[in-house]
């Protein structure tokens, strides 16, 4: 896995492109390239893009409540951004979407 | 009689198995046919049953685990079995949160969700032998206008 295919920095906010699964296997790796550059940057904000996300288990509630619980000691903030259905309902069992913010898929416009 | 079908598959706890594994389940259950939402709670109970055999049980290191999968009338049962450290206390181990390994970044949710995917959990359990997980569902029990 390339990180720049899944990491893209902007000022100071890192949007984290989730792969189609998020298991243990991913999310281990994810958070050592996501620790490594949160070391060298001043990141303020943390992106879960989960567009292109079918799959997660509790390993990837793990990372995500492990990057807010780091970034929360500065002051920071954590958002999982184009959730679908299956994504929404994860976080919500596991009372993610209680502490971050989380941004559906599509958002219409009447 | 109703049909039954079953497999019995046994390969390495690596974390690369994991997704192999839940494929395969989910593969074999196309013959109940079932509902996405229905394949996606197998995929993620699997998942969970086996991930946990890899970091708790086995500590990463490699050994076997065996997946059974049987199928009757609308019913698959599944059974993930290892034979590593084993848990000491299984009603703590099941409460939502609670995780031994916070260092490795566990949420502590994975019984919580095969709980909440399946219809039946049971966990055995012998510390220095082994655990075996064993989960149920039924698919088709919803009607088409039935709602989260
Ligand atoms: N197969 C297993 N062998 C040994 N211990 C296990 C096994 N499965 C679960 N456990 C124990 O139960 C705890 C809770 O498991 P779980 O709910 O999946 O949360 P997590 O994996 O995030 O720690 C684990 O932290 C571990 O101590
Ligand atoms: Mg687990």
């Amino acid at each position: 896995m390339e990180k720049g295919e899944l990491f893209q920095l902007k000022g100071s906010i890192l949007t984290i492109k989730v792969p189609a699964e998020l298991d243990h296997h991913l999310a281990d790796e994810i958070r050592r390239q996501s620790e490594e550059i949160q070391n060298e940057h001043n990141i303020r904000q943390i992106d879960f893009d989960f567009g292109q996300t079918t799959f997660m288990d509790s390993s990837g509630i793990g990372l995500v409540m492990g990057r807010f619980r780091e970034i929360q000691l500065t002051g920071g903030t954590v958002r999982a951004l184009h959730a679908n259905e299956r994504v929404r309902k994860i976080l919500k069992i596991s009372g993610v979407s209680r502490v971050i913010e989380v941004v559906p898929e599509k958002t219409w416009k009447i | 009689m109703e049909q039954t079908n079953e497999m019995m598959m046994e390969f390495d706890s690596r974390s690369c198995n994991e997704s192999f594994a839940r494929v395969a389940v989910a593969a074999f259950m196309t013959q109940l046919n079932p509902t996405l939402e229905e394949v996606a709670d197998v995929k993620t109970a699997v998942s969970e049953a086996i991930t946990n055999a890899i970091i708790h049980a086995y500590d990463n290191q490699v050994h076997k685990i065996r997946l059974e999968c049987r199928l009757e009338g609308k019913t698959i049962e599944i059974a993930v079995t290892d034979f590593g450290k084993g848990i000491p206390d299984i009603p703590k181990a099941m409460e939502p949160l609670f995780t031994t390994r916070p260092e490795l970044e566990r949420s502590g949710m994975g019984f919580a969700f095969m709980e909440a995917f399946m219809d039946e959990l049971a966990v055995e359990s012998q510390v220095g032998k082994g655990t075996v997980v064993r989960m149920k569902k039924t698919v088709g029990n919803r009607s088409p206008f039935e709602e989260d």
